[in-house]
């Protein structure tokens, strides 16, 4: 299966302080990836660095042949690969649908003069704008919530929305920023339905989360970070059994105080 | 652009129409002429507030430079009067084009101080007089080569055309063809007719692709270039679009006055503006119409105040940027919706 | 042309200004940090320590102290009347708060007062009873209830609101003081000194000098004391400095009352040298805000730097090319610095792009 976007080397620096180093890794085309690794382990500053809201101090990002190094979020977003944020950016003051309609912005083009004077291109757009975010909407399970406003919904449906917002730009790729992040065992149930869902509708999903039953349930792959540092990349099953990995979550292995909390933290992943 | 408005678009086209017809008195029309005037500038503020989040504290600038440019080109020139208006229209933008590229890409608090910047050198500009440029010019021509006399006597004609400190008169009434405005009750009906297609237009953007983009700029400026919004390009419009509106407004200033100065055009008023669109609410059109209303009113009804305006400007806007930040149109907003159904606008 | 010695002589006015710009700029900085606010109202401070100077020297008089021991103690009369404003400032309008506090009534009920009494003409009696009765009620009112408006303002309603408090303290300004400009005598001998062939005078040296001490604290204080590396913490990253232990509504606060002690020692001293009127402070906001953006948003020694830099510049301009457009040269710096290096001298890109307003 063919690659769709690989970073190669990312380093970045805050000051004194490395968040990413030496950072490689590759989307393949139509798969689930996760990202874990435990806090601040620059997983976010990983998706900053794709989606190009923050500049890496070393290493490429190439997406479908395209070097994306230094190119604005909004250039990111155009070329194909968007993004959902880890502290829920919804617009304030709009609705869940009118959310969803700013990410299909670019795709018109009526300016100033037009949207004033109502002119018949102005109204086709936002026509054309309107059913296209709608659809969009619907695929996350949203469609009789269009016209309530954003931030008055529930936690949970929040988070659909800026995914629906997210797919409105009709990415390859999607960068999910630990979207089941204060969702309950049912939430997330019907979280993972719809990552899968956009997997099988063809777009290649990277996934940042801490709920492992998630990650274990649907990625194809699985990066670990720690640290700044990728420290094992794998399948479900090689990342549970990895000694590197188990070490950087709970400590040393071979010391560990409590062998039978290990057993149970392997055998839940396995589910 | 929804029921809501325009129910309330027909309720504003009745009321200005009838208006005159009820109250004949030339204070009233007066009164609610100066009214509309200062509702096209605050349309404007408040698109540059609501949607797109940024603050101008120089908008009496722009409106000196409508009102200048209308005096100059009809009292020194003989233009027309619409001519005038265009040329104002045309500066304002380009001022507001060159003040909002470098700023607007920046926080703020950066616009904030640059069109406060603006509004005062526009200001100390009007008022110096024939001196003080003579002197500016004098200094340039040392360094540029000329000969300074010559060049201050060849300008002298055009330094005196600001009137300096006591402005100038005789600015002809506006005349719609071979008609000239003259009635109070003309002017009523002339000036609103702007505000109302102010109105509109700024209705019609608000719920078009454009307001979206500025609303999303304003919900979130992140979130917005992260969904592929271009968000320099849509502040630097609008921008330029309310130093328009302050524009048209100052022109129709000067010709419904026939008479202007330096001290109507200070940073007061520029506060004042702001003050309106405050206490209306800033987040709504309405909201700026209903306090450039309210706000002219008001000092009228309370004359006691007189000495001390500005003082009581500051306690209002004090007041409703601390308890009731989204103003009276905001309020009442408020009150009549239920949380759960709440449309936006 | 002009001689070297006319140069100098602007220069040497440039520099009592420019130490009024400086400390400005140095206030803004120090509320930036804190806040991210910009305190439009910054510029009244300035206005505040040299007329409350005037008024505690002209008090002080009947005592017959000698004339040092006067100033020293208007001096600190003034500045802490000033600091007070800033404090009452900060708790009444800047504070984020979810109910009304007791500077909330009591400034309702001095508006009140000044309102029935000075602006509708009652009584002072009457209205002191209407005023108490006037707060006392809203205390009824209000007192359970939550204020959603103050819980969390925005940068936005925020920067307003020192806009509107800027306008309140000028009208009450205007009211006590009245519009015309007072003057004190000089601190010091009033006999020019010459330098050059430029005279100086010794008031613009004490004025120097004051002004560097102050630099110094200020340096002495966020260096090496506890609370000032507190507030650098704060300023950084206020949640993280929360998580610490740090209170960080106290040094908001304290950063409030730095920046008006400091506008307030400016005022002081440069008083008996440029006179002062209760419309000073916007134009010296402006241009203290200025020296802020010049030396480097957030930047406080950059800020002092730019702002004697300001000063000079100014007074060049206004001494070569014309007084009258003196205000404007330094508004067309400012906005040049503005425009093409928005980042300052000394500050950097980052700050002055990332976006929360």
């Amino acid at each position: 299966m063919r690659e769709i976007l690989s970073f190669e080397k990312i380093f970045v620096n805050f000051g004194g302080v490395m968040a990413l180093g030496n950072v490689t890794g590759t989307l393949v085309e139509n798969s689930i990836t996760a990202v874990i690794g435990p806090n601040g382990a620059g997983k976010t500053t990983l998706i900053n660095v794709i989606s190009g809201a923050i500049r890496q101090s070393k290493g490429s990002v190439r997406f479908n042949g395209r070097d994306l190094t230094g190119l604005a979020p909004r250039h990111v977003a155009a070329a194909g690969v968007a993004r959902t944020f880890q502290n829920l950016l919804l617009f304030r003051h709009m609705t869940a649908l009118e959310n969803v309609m700013v990410a299909r912005h670019t795709k018109t083009s009526s300016g100033f003069l037009a949207c004033s004077l109502k002119l018949p291109s102005s109204r086709r757009d936002e026509t054309v704008i309107r059913k296209d975010a709608m659809k969009h909407l619907e695929f996350v399970g949203l469609g009789d919530h269009a016209d309530i406003d954003a931030m008055s919904l529930p936690f949970g449906l929040q988070r659909h929305v800026e995914i629906a917002r997210a797919l409105a730009l009709e990415p390859k790729v999607i960068l999910l920023d630990e979207p089941a992040a204060g969702l309950n065992t049912q939430e997330t149930e019907v979280l993972a339905g719809l990552i899968r869902k956009i997997r099988d509708k063809g777009v290649t999903v990277l996934v940042i989360e801490h709920d492992m039953g998630l990650v274990m349930n649907i990625s194809d792959k699985i990066v670990v970070l720690n640290y700044g540092r990728k420290i094992a990349e794998g399948t479900p099953q090689q990342i549970q059994s990895n000694e590197a990995v188990i070490d950087a979550y709970l400590g040393r292995a071979s010391e560990s105080p409590c062998p039978d909390l290990l057993d149970a933290v392997n055998s839940d992943a396995g589910n | 652009m929804g029921r809501g408005n325009l129910i309330t678009l027909i309720i504003l086209a009745a009321v200005i129409i009838v208006f005159p017809l009820l109250l004949r008195s030339p204070y009233y029309l007066r009164v609610m002429s100066f009214a509309g005037i200062f509702g096209l500038v605050c349309i404007g503020l408040s698109l540059l507030l609501g949607y797109a989040g940024q603050i101008s504290i120089g908008q009496a600038g722009f409106f000196a430079i409508g009102a200048y440019s209308s005096g100059i080109l009809t009292v020194q020139f003989g233009c027309s009067a619409w001519f005038g208006i265009v040329v104002g229209i045309g500066l304002n933008a380009l001022t507001a084009f060159l003040v909002g590229i470098p700023t607007l890409k920046l926080r703020g608090h950066y616009l904030a101080m640059a069109t406060l910047g603006i509004g005062e050198i526009i200001h100390i500009v009007l008022l110096a007089d024939t001196t003080d440029l003579t002197r500016l010019v004098a200094w340039i021509g040392e360094i540029v080569g000329y000969e300074p006399a010559a060049l201050a006597a060849t300008l002298a004609p055009y330094a005196a055309m600001t009137g300096g400190p006591s402005g100038f008169g005789q600015i002809p009434t506006l005349s719609i063809g071979p008609w000239k405005l003259e009635e109070p009750g003309h002017w009523f009906y002339c000036i609103w007719f702007f505000v109302f297609v102010a109105m509109v237009l700024s209705l019609n953007m608000i719920h078009s692709r454009i307001g979206r983009g500025l609303r999303a700029i304003h919900g979130n400026e992140q979130a917005a270039r992260a969904m592929g919004v271009n968000t320099t390009p849509l502040k630097i419009g609008i921008f330029m679009i309310s130093a328009c509106l302050a524009s048209i407004a100052g022109s129709l200033y000067a010709h419904y006055v026939t008479f202007i100065s330096p001290s109507t055009f200070s940073i007061n008023e520029s506060i004042l503006f702001v003050v309106m669109v405050a206490v209306g609410g800033m987040m709504n059109v309405w909201g700026a119409l209903a306090g450039a209303v309210i706000m002219t009113v008001l000092p009228e009804m309370l004359r006691f105040f007189h000495d001390y305006d500005v003082l009581m400007y500051g306690l209002i806007l004090l007041f409703m940027m601390m308890f009731v930040p989204n103003g009276v149109v905001g309020l009442l907003q408020g009150l009549f919706r239920s949380k759960n159904t709440e449309r936006t606008r | 042309m002009l001689s070297s010695a006319d140069i100098l002589q602007y220069v040497f006015s440039g520099i009592t200004i420019g130490a009024v710009y400086a400390m400005v700029g140095l206030g803004f900085t120090m509320v930036y940090n804190s806040t991210s606010i910009i305190n439009f109202a910054q510029g009244e401070f300035v206005m505040l320590g040299g007329l409350f100077g005037v008024t505690f020297v002209g008090a002080l008089g009947k005592y017959g102290l000698s004339p040092h021991v006067t100033v020293l103690i208007a001096f600190l009369l003034a500045v802490g009347a000033t600091t007070l404003v800033g404090l009452v400032m900060e708790k009444t309008a800047i504070e984020p708060t979810d109910r009304l506090t007791i500077f909330h009534y009591g400034a309702l009920a001095a508006i009140s007062f000044w309102l029935i009494h000075y602006v509708m003409g009652r009584s002072s009696a009457v209205a002191a009873v209407l005023a108490v009765l006037i707060a006392v009620g809203s205390w009824f009112l209000f007192r359970n209830r939550t204020i959603e408006s103050m819980r969390n303002p925005t940068v936005l309603q925020l920067i307003i609101i020192t806009l509107a408090l800027s306008i309140v303290v000028r009208g009450i300004a205007m009211f006590t003081f009245g519009k015309d400009p007072y003057f004190m005598d000089h601190f010091v001998s009033e006999e020019p000194i010459r330098v050059f062939g430029a005279t100086l005078l010794p008031q613009t040296l004490l004025v120097l000098a004051v002004i560097v001490g102050v630099v110094v604290l200020v340096g002495l204080f966020f260096g090496f004391t506890l609370t000032g590396k507190a507030m650098k913490a704060c300023a950084f990253d206020r949640d993280l400095a929360k998580l610490m232990g740090i209170n960080d509504r106290w040094m908001i606060l304290l950063s409030f009352c730095m920046s008006a002690f400091v506008g307030a020692v400016a005022g002081y001293f440069v008083t008996p040298i440029t006179l002062m009127d209760y419309d000073r402070g916007p134009m010296l906001a402006l241009k203290g805000f200025g020296a802020a953006v010049l030396g480097g948003l957030g930047n406080g020694f950059g800020a002092v730097a730019a702002g004697f830099f300001l000063g000079i510049l100014e007074a060049l301009g206004a001494g070569l090319v014309s007084s009258g457009y003196k205000d404007a040269i330094s508004l067309v710096i400012l906005l040049a610095v503005l425009f093409y290096k928005p980042s300052g001298i000394f500050g950097s890109a980052e700050a002055a792009r990332f976006k929360e307003f």
